[in-house]
């Protein structure tokens, strides 16, 4: 009874959640299909399917982007962002790249805007971002776009990119190895939905405790 | 006359660009390649043009220019490897605010997505941003994505900058990066900037000459930003303007026949861009633009043209609208919101602050307003009622600008206004009593019957031909009954002009019929304010004027043969063309508010404004002045850019003075 009761709870957080979360998770035979490489190099980037995650390779690089195309697995991170909470992904850094700088981008080409979150990162560890993706804005800049808020962006997101990029002058030499995984977008609880979860949680709380008493 | 050459702007130590040379390009939109001598470039025809020196000043720039040199030599490595320049239209800037500006490209990723062709992939262009030419101190990078829909034009408008500061910008896509631009930002708005300087330049006519007044502005370290007050291109097919025997004789406009489509104006736009003068300068430094009628088409209007016929080139809106969004495509121009107001098909009138020093409104003459009276005597229709020039949302937009001015800190009041707003008037009887030679001159130029003996205005398509709408912007800065500042006059008002190929400073009178009467008066009660401000209009980049008129057609005598630009006097010096004083001296006879007036030089001219007075300087294009009989200097690839003289006016004066000592370095 007390199983049958969580296992059901379980199942109706998770209907909740799904219907407004996407998640790109490769795998060993994952595909890299609707992700894009642009490099600003002298030579061109390479991007492959790799084992656990999306590796991303490039040589003489200043500025790295991967970028999530309106096509195909990528295509759910292309439009709207509005009842998004939080940009979640995994990223691993290969210790013998050197990157100055890493962030996450929004772009929208019909307006221009064009807004990046900074985030810090240590070599050679697996990092687990989350990245606020509500109207706030809070800890994002604008490089580029009309003088209005970053709100103004979510609606028409055209591209979800992760920029790497060396401080360097124009003949760098420089060599990335990234992989990247586990890219969700989690969706703010609605207000009906919060509640049914929460009445769920606490109908099977209230079980367990009727049982305990 | 015969001034020295500023030696202040005229370094000993010359850096040479790569990009100077000058094409004498005729397959105008073809993505230009570089030229493979290094000290001639073959021209339309037979003639090798001698390479064009690049002059910069400062340390900075020269740093700035050898920065290019390596890039854009790598950029000329690449390009030929691809058979194709990928940057070949240059980089621009444009429009800048405290924090941002617009940056500029155009993108041609395959060898046959030429402009105007809609051919082309969607292409992925990296930006970037840095306080330093090496890019070693990046501040903003991004990547857009541009497509046949904007003819692969790129346009950013940069976030996040600094005032009142250089930055340098380049772009990257298929390989290679653009030349590195060059920029400064404005000042803060609480600031008060010690100076502010800038060119004003218009009517740019590619079919009349070398861009050489473009080509000196680039070298000229002095001055923040550029303003551009229209006629940045002329709509016409191959050789349907200019001198006759002239026109389309040294460089051909292309499309060969007058741009009516999308693609003809693209296509145009594209070759005023490959231009290597102006494509110099758009990377030099920062435009603020505005349109007048050529970007459309000649004496345009808000439902037509003069050279626009419906029956046998389709419908004024549609051209409209493709002259206007090519503009927007080719331009570094920030978008505005838009007003839905009768006319428009984009905004394009906006405002800029430099701190407490200037405000800097650009307007639009052309989208909006009603049909031009039909000729000097159409008093009807010069004094209806119903005339607009600026339609009605335009219209509360500068009322409200100057209004809002009065309570903001602000010394100068600028306007970027493409055609004239102080009257420039003739009439018969007073002409013949002056100088009856000149009358028929006069009256053959500007089609002024000569039986009719009232002041009638030389030119209905300028603000002349606007009484009512005139009236209302000037009774606002007037303070006159019924303005939202009645009681108040609003000082220090100055118009930036251009449309009329020639220059002239004027101080704008509240009643011209009583004006000389009025300054002996001292009219000083605010209403009857004598002046209510100046007018500087500078001379055309190339576009004939009064001294290329007098050719002979314009006048009713074919016959008369094309009078070269001035005939030097063998000195070093030279000698005006001795048929246009007589104008000058006609014109400011029977308009005493002008003070100054040239009707047959080619350049432009710099303003520098301080809290204490504004002054123009203005730079005209000569021909080797030791030639007895020298060249047209808008055809000739040597010449000269010289100072000719200056006009000022103080503050709060409303009033011009005319000098000859032109502004010192910074």
């Amino acid at each position: 009874m007390k199983l049958a009761s969580l296992r059901l709870a379980t199942a109706f957080a998770a209907a909740v959640l799904s219907a407004h979360a996407y998640t790109e998770t490769w795998s060993v035979n994952g595909d890299s299909a609707g992700w894009t490489a642009f490099a600003v190099a002298t030579t061109s980037a390479v991007q492959q399917d790799f084992a656990g995650g999306l590796e991303l390779t490039a040589a003489n690089y200043t500025s790295y982007y991967a970028i999530a195309d309106a096509t195909a697995s990528g295509g759910a991170f292309v439009g709207s962002y509005a009842g998004y909470a939080l940009l979640n992904f995994d990223l691993t850094l290969d210790a013998a790249a050197t990157v100055d700088a890493l962030a996450v981008r929004l772009y929208d080409s019909v307006s221009g805007h064009d807004w990046t979150y900074a985030l810090s990162y240590t070599l050679g560890n697996l990092l687990s971002f989350s990245v606020p993706v509500d109207g706030a804005g809070a800890g994002w800049t604008q490089q580029a776009g009309p003088a209005e808020g970053f709100s103004a962006l979510l609606g028409a997101v055209e591209e979800l990119a992760f920029v790497f990029t060396a401080n360097d002058a124009v003949d760098v030499q420089e060599n990335l190895k990234a992989t990247l995984d586990n890219v969700t977008l989690v969706a703010i609880p609605e207000p009906g939905s919060a509640a049914a979860l929460a009445g769920v949680l606490a109908l099977a709380f209230g079980a367990g405790r009727r049982r305990r008493a | 006359m015969g001034k020295p050459r500023t030696s202040h702007l005229r370094p000993a130590s010359a850096v040479v660009a790569p990009s100077s040379s000058r094409h004498s390009t005729c397959e105008a939109a073809a993505a230009p390649t570089p030229a493979a001598d290094e000290n001639f470039v073959q021209g339309g025809g037979e003639r090798l043009l001698p390479r064009r020196a690049f002059l910069a000043t400062t340390a900075k720039t020269a740093a700035f220019l050898a920065a290019f040199q390596v890039l854009g030599g790598r950029q000329e490595a690449r390009a030929q490897a691809g058979g194709f320049d990928p940057f070949g239209y240059g980089v621009a800037s444009g429009d800048p605010l405290p924090d941002r500006v617009i940056i500029w490209t155009r993108v041609t990723p395959a060898a046959n997505a030429l402009p105007g062709s809609g051919l082309g992939a969607a292409t992925r262009c990296g930006w970037e941003v840095a306080r330093d030419a090496a890019f070693t101190q990046k501040v903003r990078s991004g990547l857009v994505t541009t497509r046949a829909a904007s003819d692969h034009t790129v346009k950013v408008d940069v976030a996040g900058l600094l005032p009142a500061t250089a930055y340098y910008y380049r772009f990257y896509a298929l390989g290679v990066y653009s030349p590195a631009g060059r920029f400064l930002t404005a000042q803060a708005a609480g600031t008060n900037p010690a100076s502010v300087r800038f060119a004003t330049v218009s009517c740019s006519n590619y079919e009349a000459g070398y861009f050489t007044a473009y080509r000196e502005l680039a070298g000229r370290d002095d001055i923040d930003f550029v303003v551009h007050l229209g006629d940045y291109i002329y709509e016409y097919a191959q050789g349907a303007y200019g001198p006759p025997g002239f026109a389309g004789v040294a460089r051909a406009h292309q499309p060969a026949t007058e741009i009516l489509s999308l693609a003809d104006y693209r296509q145009r736009h594209a070759q005023y861009k490959a231009d290597p003068d102006l494509r110099a300068l758009h990377q030099r430094h920062p435009f603020i633009a505005t349109w007048d009628d050529h970007e459309t088409a000649n004496n345009a209007w808000r439902d037509g043209a003069e050279n626009h016929t419906p029956g046998t080139e389709g419908a004024w809106s549609a051209r409209k609208a493709a002259g206007i969004q090519a503009y927007f495509e080719w331009m570094p121009v920030r978008v505005q919101a838009a007003t839905g107001d009768a006319g428009e098909v984009r905004r394009i009138y906006r405002s800029f602050r430099f701190g407490r020093l200037m405000e800097l409104n650009m307007l639009d003459l052309r989208s909006y307003r009603t049909v031009q009276p039909g000729a000097s005597d159409d008093v009807a229709t010069i004094n209806s009622s119903s005339a607009t020039m600026l339609g009605a949302a335009q219209t509360a937009w500068t009322v409200g600008q100057l209004v809002a001015s009065l309570g903001v800190p602000t010394t100068w009041r600028f306007f970027g206004n493409s055609v004239q707003i102080a009257p420039v008037q003739v009439n018969n009887a007073l002409v013949n009593s002056i100088d009856p030679n000149a009358a028929g001159l006069i009256q053959g130029l500007y089609g002024i019957s000569t039986t009719d003996n009232n002041f009638r205005p030389l030119n209905v398509d300028s603000w002349d031909g606007y009484n009512i709408p005139r009236n209302t912007v000037l009774g606002v800065i007037a303070g006159a009954p019924g303005a939202p500042n009645a009681g108040t006059p609003i000082p220090n008002c100055v118009f930036l002009t251009g449309d009329i190929h020639s220059s002239f400073a004027s101080e704008i009178p509240a009643n011209p019929a009583a004006y000389g009467a009025e300054v002996q008066a001292g009219g000083t009660s605010p209403v009857a304010l004598a002046s209510l401000g100046v007018e500087f209009v500078c001379t055309s980049v190339t576009s004939d004027n009064v001294n290329e008129l007098i050719s002979g057609a314009a006048i009713g005598a074919p016959s008369l043969p094309y009078v070269p630009e001035r005939i030097s006097d063998g000195m070093g010096g030279y000698v005006r063309n001795p048929a246009t004083p007589p104008f000058e001296g006609l014109i400011t006879a029977l308009n005493p508010w002008i003070k100054d007036v040239n009707l047959d030089f080619h350049g432009f001219s710099v303003v520098d404004v301080t809290p204490a007075r504004t002054q123009v300087d203005h730079w005209v294009l000569r021909s080797d002045a030791n030639a007895f009989f020298a060249a047209d200097p808008r055809v000739d690839p040597n010449a000269d850019v010289v100072y000719r003289n200056s006009v000022q006016t103080a503050v709060n004066t409303q009033k011009i003075t005319v000098g000859s000592t032109p502004l010192g370095p910074r």
